[in-house]
């Protein structure tokens, strides 16, 4: 083995790695460090390659390039069960010819422990995931959550510093696997492990991780908080994948910071919209953007209430989602615009076929790459 | 719920009243004819039985070859399977491999190995001609060329019984086990090995189940003291007509297989034989001693081989990397190729020896000559032999399949009362030795004047195929998503319009494997040939057998070349068929 390579606060460090599967490319020069403790999500529609990673990570497959170092020291070519790491499937995979705690019991097995400690140890991390009564059952015998906290547990009885899960939530319903994301949040601020967690649900990722990554099409998006990739996704997919985004075409003027909004086939003067972003876009030449911002960083208003040079829009529906109420609306070409208030705010409720002006908030707006669906100028 | 019943009954009426009439009272009739005698009650044949040491002497015989024949063939198919299972790009070919042996003919193998292991057969010749022995060997008529020719016969059967169940392990479980720290040794023994024993005992007791009623290799590899019973059996009806005796002697093997089934299921259970690796739900009491045992001695294999593999690696002899991903290592694909060797190549040796120039079998064979294909083309009786094979087979295995896939519809989406009971009569014949059935029906058909009638043979090969068209065709109507039927009839389609639009063209490819498999049952059929047969109306099997009882000559081997050859080709376009099925139904979304 190697010499340590990097700084030991690197838990993980993946280099340049390549996996391919015949003519299909899973990981294309993929590169990610994480901090000791850290939760970090990899994020990414079915097929983004982020499944392959975190095998790639449990040395489950073989990357035909790069390197993967735990702790600074390289295990790329180390087999899994020489790694000490924690792993939770997507479907679980406790075995089923041994009951509970013989599932939790294995990897220690597996280390030598003594029989006394193993016990201990079992009776103990039943006890953390608060299932002590079942350690005698077969896991059949369980439910689905609670299979999943047996995996858990079994992930972590033997204390293994960096724990990966594979959509270990995807299989339960919606309900449980709220209490579970909290669960395993909780399990990870009071134990102190690095967890490397995939999942293609971004109300999951935003709730647990540390830090994002967004992968798609084999590569990294976009690494970064949650807020972060939510306020300043810096691509149309990364903005499209997390929560719900305006994407408006326009064109920058960067000596003013000013997006004029193109509405499609109108003739213009009437609803020629721009929004002034003050100093919030730097460093972009002028030219066709794509302007993106959040639905709660929308109002809509009155149109005597707003500048001239304000967007204007008609209510096609009005939506009561829980705690939010959406409004969606159009422009007179059929973009669409959206805005979200609380529910019972009582403000900015209005009727369908109202017609309204949006104001945006300048900090909220991001500048992306202009979309070639929305193109500017031609429609 | 009235027209549900009458659904229910359609279907399993067929299947029900034929197995009543040509199964449950031909076997009864025989069980009565052992135990009356001219209208009165008697024990005076089980007295026989128990008086005469004779009969718990052949029962022991056939026995003991039952036994290591479980045993070679079991532990032989193991790492067959085992690397079928694990292996992706050779799957389909090694699969071939076991299946073309599993296809050929009992018969025709018995007599390559005649050919090979005789006094003067090749491995003798091979043996001295390189100076490695001074005498010939005794390899044939005696207890070890019976276990090598039947491990032969059984193998096949014995990986294709494990192989479902290996493939049923879900291969994350041996990734989990991996990144929960176990070696290469512990992952086989801790977790694929005991996976895989509801494969084991199946197979074991499918062989087992099987070779007690097997007399073919006994009868032409052996001597007089490896006589099985069932070779008894059909001594006392040939010769003797001794009905209620032989009838005896089959209760004896009779009680002796279900005394064995019983022993199994109190162990472990029938689930197994389904092909299922799911949860393994062994008798507490019984799992209370064995458990700790079978732990103990596979935690000791685990850490043999663990250590073996960390002294292999540490030589550089195996890779130490993220091994998930690559197969099987060397070591068990050499082990593979021995058995794969062991199954294909002596059946091969019947081949050269049909051209022979010889009136008589002899290694190496003398000249070249077409002589015996020719005599076996224009004679008379293999080409009626031949033909009335083919037609026998062709009415079994459609009045298997008329029969038996309703019956499987039945059970695998009805539930109604006794349907425990109708699975355990539709998969009885399997298990009640053929030479029951066999001498049950000949006493019923000498009874109907069906005796030496195409119809009353493919009747009785029909009892043998059902239970097979029923188990292949329960699981591919399990596979079927009956969803499918729904969305048809939401959309208008009546239940008869949906059967035959959406349905069977959706499970034809299990129909035809279904068909093929009945076809082959009846096609190779030796047992109520034997009996059911007689004058110009004689099978293949039986005409092989009658010659091969007096010598195996160069004709036999010349006929049993021409049925290799039609074989093979009949396996390979099923497997064609199949692959190209798969081809289709994974194009699907």
């Amino acid at each position: 083995m190697s010499p340590p390579t990097s700084a030991m606060s690197d838990k993980l460090k993946i280099t340049g790695l390549r996996k391919t599967y015949g003519a299909v490319t899973a990981l294309d020069d993929v590169s990610l460090t994480m901090r000791q403790g850290e939760f970090l999500t990899l994020l990414g529609p079915s097929g983004s390659g982020k499944s392959t990673l975190l095998w790639a990570v449990a040395g489950l497959n073989a990357p035909d390039r790069g390197t993967i170092a735990l702790d600074g020291v390289d295990v790329t070519n180390t087999p899994p069960h020489d790694r000490d790491l924690g792993m939770v499937f997507q479907n679980y995979a406790l075995f089923p010819h041994m009951t509970v705690a013989e599932n939790i019991a294995f990897p220690l097995r597996m280390r030598g422990v003594g029989s006394r400690q193993i016990d201990e140890a079992v009776a103990k991390v039943l006890d953390t995931v608060q299932l002590a009564h079942v350690g005698a059952r077969p896991p059949s015998a369980l439910s689905g959550g609670q299979q999943q906290r047996i995996a858990l547990a079994r992930a972590m009885v033997y204390q293994p510093s960096i724990i990966l899960m594979d959509e270990p939530l995807g299989a339960l319903d919606k309900k449980l696997r709220d209490r579970l994301q909290l669960e395993i949040k909780g399990l990870h601020e009071r134990l102190g492990v690095t967890i490397l967690y995939v999942t293609h649900d971004q109300e999951e990722a935003m709730v647990m991780s540390d830090r994002i990554c967004l992968m798609n099409h084999a590569k990294i998006e976009q690494i970064g908080t949650p807020e972060e990739l939510y306020r300043r996704p810096k691509s149309l997919f990364a903005a499209e994948f997390l929560g719900e985004s305006v994407l408006l075409a326009g064109l920058y003027d960067a000596a003013t910071s000013t997006v004029t909004l193109q509405d499609g086939a109108q003739d213009g003067a009437q609803n020629r919209a721009s929004v002034s972003l003050g100093g919030h876009a730097l460093d972009r030449p002028s030219g066709p953007v794509t302007l993106m911002t959040r639905p709660d960083a929308i109002a809509f208003v009155p149109p005597q209430e707003a500048p001239d040079t304000a967007l204007r829009v008609t209510v096609t529906s009005v939506v009561l989602a829980g705690a939010l109420t959406k409004l969606f609306a159009e422009t007179a070409s059929g973009l669409a615009v959206q805005s979200n208030c609380l529910t019972g705010s009582g403000a900015g409720v209005y009727e369908p076929g109202t017609e309204l002006a949006v104001t945006f908030d300048p900090a909220s707006c991001v500048l992306l790459e202009a979309n070639h669906l929305a193109s500017y100028g031609d429609g | 719920m009235a027209s549900g019943q009458k659904t229910t009954w359609m279907l399993t009426g067929p299947a029900i009243l034929f197995l009543a009439v040509f199964f449950l009272v031909p076997v009864s009739w025989l069980l009565g004819l052992s135990v009356f005698d001219e209208g009165s009650l008697t024990a005076a044949n089980y007295q026989r039985l128990a008086d005469q040491p004779l009969y718990a002497r052949l029962l022991g015989i056939t026995l003991t070859i039952a036994g290591w024949t479980t045993l070679l063939a079991v532990v032989g198919g193991y790492p067959v399977a085992f690397l079928i299972a694990r292996t992706r790009d050779w799957r389909g070919i090694l699969l071939l491999l076991v299946l073309l042996p599993f296809w050929t003919s009992f018969l025709v193998r018995a007599f390559s190995w005649m050919v090979l292991l005789g006094r003067r057969g090749a491995l003798n010749q091979f043996l001295e001609g390189a100076g490695l022995i001074d005498a010939p060997l005794a390899l044939m008529f005696n207890l070890t060329g019976v276990l090598v020719a039947m491990a032969h016969a059984m193998l096949p059967l014995a990986v294709m019984t494990m192989l479902p169940v290996m493939l049923n392990i879900d291969r994350r479980l041996l990734l989990a086990s991996q990144t929960l720290g176990a070696k290469p040794g512990s992952v086989f023994w801790r977790i694929w090995f005991p996976l895989s024993m509801p494969g084991v005992a199946a197979a074991g007791i499918l062989v087992f189940v099987t070779s007690l009623g097997f007399f073919i290799t006994p009868a032409l590899l052996g001597s007089e003291r490896e006589t099985v019973i069932v070779q008894e059996i059909i001594f006392q009806i040939q010769q003797l007509l001794n009905w209620g005796f032989a009838g005896a002697i089959g209760v004896l093997v009779l009680v002796t297989v279900l005394a064995i089934l019983a022993f199994y299921n109190a162990v472990f259970g029938f689930a197994g034989v389904a092909g299922s690796a799911r949860q393994a739900t062994s008798k507490p009491l019984l799992s209370a001693i064995t458990k700790p045992v079978g732990n103990a001695v596979l935690g000791g294999l685990a850490r043999v081989t663990d250590a073996l593999y960390d002294a292999l690696a540490a030589l550089r002899l195996v890779g130490r990397s993220a091994s998930a991903e690559r197969g099987p290592g060397y070591p068990l694909r050499l082990v593979t190729a021995l058995i794969l060797g062991f199954l294909i190549v002596p059946t091969l040796f019947i081949v050269p020896v049909s051209f022979t120039e010889a009136s008589f079998l002899s290694w190496p064979p003398r000249g070249f000559s077409l002589q015996w294909f020719g005599a076996v083309a224009e004679s008379a009786v293999w080409q009626e032999a031949a033909l009335r094979s083919v037609l026998v087979a062709l009415l079994a295995a459609s009045l298997g399949l008329a029969i038996g896939v309703p019956a499987a519809f039945a059970l695998a989406r009805r539930s109604f009362r006794g349907k425990q009971v109708l699975f355990a009569l539709t998969v009885a014949p399997v298990v009640v030795p053929n030479i029951f059935i066999a001498v049950g029906l000949f006493y019923l058909f000498s009874r109907l004047g069906l005796t030496s009638t195409t119809v009353g043979l493919a009747l009785g090969h029909a009892v043998l195929a059902i239970p097979y068209v029923v188990v292949t065709m329960m699981a591919v109507v399990r596979d079927y998503d009956e969803r499918l039927d729904y969305a048809a009839y939401t959309l208008g389609a009546n239940k008869l319009r949906t059967l035959v639009e959406i349905t069977l063209p959706l499970i034809r490819p299990g129909l035809v494997s279904a068909f093929m498999f009945a076809f082959i049952i009846s096609f190779d059929e030796l047992t109520i040939a034997l009996f059911l047969t007689g004058g110009t109306m004689i099978t293949l099997p039986k005409k092989m057998w009658d010659d091969a009882v007096l010598q195996v000559s160069p004709e036999l081997a010349a006929a049993s070349v021409l049925l290799m050859a039609f074989m093979t080709c009949v396996i390979l376009a099923a497997e064609l068929f199949r692959r190209r099925a798969a081809r289709i139904k994974a194009r699907e979304p």
